[in-house]
């Protein structure tokens, strides 16, 4: 191998090393950036959550949920409806708070919809910002129609499924 | 091709010359104890391999079903759905749908679920690529 041929390997070599670095940086910063997202959300969530739900102190910390959960979006069914906001409970079974304000956009099936279309125990999906206090300000809501969506199952960490009524 | 004639005739007389020698008491032995050795030790890596990969099913169901589960508890499906059902509006906050997708991803469960994968294909081409396996089954498609 002349010497020339043992530069161009070394210098194929050290570019393909060299993005291989940049790809794990960039995907394992995205993690990061992800991964402090959710758990500022989900400190917000535990610190205004007996404001909004009641219960113990946010310094005790029983029946927390475990693991940190993402304030961008949101799914489940509404157990609460107030002037302004909505409180839902998704899936994984955490309390979410969505607030309404009048940029939120509503639909329903193919129409545009309004925030009276949303009655209690009916599914919703939102996307939105969260604020500071581990709510949600909701972007877009779709509803759905009662019984279209509902939870499949229930988190394997939940010994006591919520009452029957809320399904 | 006289000189190369020569050479020949040469060469018989030396071959002509030589004693003719038995191979060394024992060789045979020796020779096929090495070929059984060989082979025992290609049976035991095959095995172990076969083993690996029976262990592999259960652990691969397992993140598999972990996975399925971990999904259906989070809002991923939904707001998979809401793009395919409301692209204009989800359009308009495209930062946040993205956000809210990524965070409803379940990476634990994924991760887990991938590697599962990625050993049992690793135990699969390295099982395909043994020369053990590979003399049998030439052996039986002749």
């Amino acid at each position: 191998m002349s010497e020339q041929q043992t530069r161009n390997t070394l210098l194929k070599g050290l570019v393909i090393g060299f993005g291989i670095a940049f790809g794990v940086v960039v995907i394992f910063s995205f993690g990061m950036f992800i991964g402090e997202q959710k758990a500022r959300f989900s400190s917000h969530w535990g610190e205004n959550y007996p404001r909004e739900f009641g219960g113990p102190p946010s310094a005790m910390q029983f029946g927390r949920p475990r693991g940190v959960f993402g304030g961008h979006g949101a799914a489940g069914i509404v157990i609460k409806k107030e002037p302004t906001q909505l409180l839902l409970r998704s899936p994984d079974n955490v309390e979410k708070v969505i607030l309404i304000d009048k940029t939120t956009y509503f639909v329903k099936g193919r129409d545009k919809a309004a925030f009276k279309d949303i009655k209690e125990k009916v599914g919703i999906v939102v996307i939105g910002s969260p604020d500071n206090k581990g709510r949600i300000r909701a972007h877009l809501i779709r509803i759905f129609a009662p019984g279209d969506w509902k939870e499949t199952n229930w988190r394997r960490d939940n010994l006591k499924p919520p009452a029957p009524s809320f399904l | 091709m006289l000189f190369i004639k020569a050479m020949n005739n040469q060469f018989d007389e030396m071959l002509r010359q030589l004693k003719n020698v038995s191979p060394p008491e024992g060789l045979n032995d020796r020779v096929i104890g090495a070929v059984r050795r060989v082979r025992r030790r290609r049976t035991i890596f095959t095995g172990t391999l076969y083993m690996a990969l029976a262990l592999m099913a259960p652990a691969l169901m397992a993140s598999l079903r972990l996975l399925i589960t971990d999904v259906s508890t989070s809002s991923l499906a939904p707001l998979l759905d809401l793009a395919l059902t409301d692209w204009r509006q989800v359009q308009s906050s495209l930062g946040a749908w993205l956000l809210a997708v990524f965070e409803a991803v379940p990476v634990g469960s994924l991760a887990l679920t991938l590697g599962a994968f990625f050993l049992a294909l690793v135990l699969i081409d390295r099982i395909s690529s043994n020369g053990f396996v590979k003399n049998r089954n030439m052996k039986e498609a002749s």
